[in-house]
């Protein structure tokens, strides 16, 4: 409270208080409440978009995860002898789970 | 009463939120006012202040009080808006467009409020803020540095040339 007494001026401060303005859109609150509303929507949709997408993702990750031992199977046993093909299958297996920590971090935005 | 409204709205009742915009908002744009200088940008910045603190509200700690941590979203938010009307060269314009806008409605007021508006447009923007927020709304100085992330020490000085320069203009001894 002392420091500020050397910055008291009652002059000052009652000519500043006579200058206090009021939001002059009436309609201020009903709009922003509606862009919260919008935002509220947008985000719901966004996240149950996600879900979605996610719910998609893990199904071709399944996919590529029951696909990589017959691949690798098949090639010991000399039926298919490109090894391209199950390496790329194991890369995308990789990329897939550090993809699913990113889709974490999206859905917890949107929550 | 602000806690009880901020758990009210974080559990979902999102018309809650009314009671913040009907305490606030005339406060928040004498802030933003006092920064970028137009009433029409300044309704903009507090409604970008209200949504950022509608969805940042989740994450607000509560080491400090809801009106604190609110003015300062929207004091980080006119600076921003200032920044960029400054770059795109607009604030000349647009000073010029609102002045005559705003002037017929001035003259009806008293000739001491007008010239008290045109002295704090006249002000750098860090000076009219620290006015508004001392002398106005009557916050202290170390919530004034809260607000504004400024230091106490530089609360002082920035208030200190504030209220002489005002002074000046307006005429005061």
């Amino acid at each position: 409270m002392k420091e500020s007494e050397e910055f008291n001026d009652e002059d000052l401060s009652d000519i500043l208080k006579a200058e206090v303005r009021i939001l002059p859109n009436q309609r201020f609150e009903d709009q922003t409440m509606h862009l919260i509303r919008a935002e509220i929507a947008h985000r719901k949709a966004v996240k149950k978009q996600l879900i979605t997408s996610l719910k998609l993702f893990a199904g071709a990750l399944f996919v590529v995860i029951l696909l990589v031992p017959f691949m690798l199977l098949s090639q010991t046993l000399g039926m298919y002898t490109n090894i391209l093909a199950p390496l790329i299958l194991f890369l995308t297996l990789l990329i897939g789970i550090m993809n699913t920590g990113n889709y974490r971090r999206l859905i917890n935005k949107y929550t | 009463m602000d806690e009880e409204y901020m758990d009210r709205v974080l559990s979902g009742d999102t018309r809650a939120y009314r009671y913040f915009l009907a305490n606030y908002k005339d406060l928040a744009f004498n802030i933003a006012v006092s920064i970028v200088k137009d009433d029409h940008h300044a309704e903009e910045v507090v409604q970008d202040s209200f949504m950022k603190a509608f969805t940042g509200l989740k994450s607000f700690k509560r080491t400090t009080s809801f009106k604190n941590w609110f003015y300062r979203i929207v004091v980080n938010e006119s600076f921003q808006k200032l920044r960029k009307l400054k770059k795109s060269r607009f604030i000349q314009s647009v000073a010029e467009v609102k002045e005559a806008a705003v002037e017929p409605a001035r003259e009806a007021q008293s000739e001491r409020v007008a010239l008290v508006f045109n002295a704090m447009k006249q002000l750098p923007a860090k000076e009219s803020l620290a006015l508004t927020l001392f002398y106005q709304q009557e916050h202290s100085l170390k919530e004034i540095a809260e607000i504004t992330s400024w230091s106490v020490a530089n609360t002082k000085v920035i208030l200190h040339r504030a209220r002489k320069n005002i002074r000046a203009h307006l005429g005061i001894d």
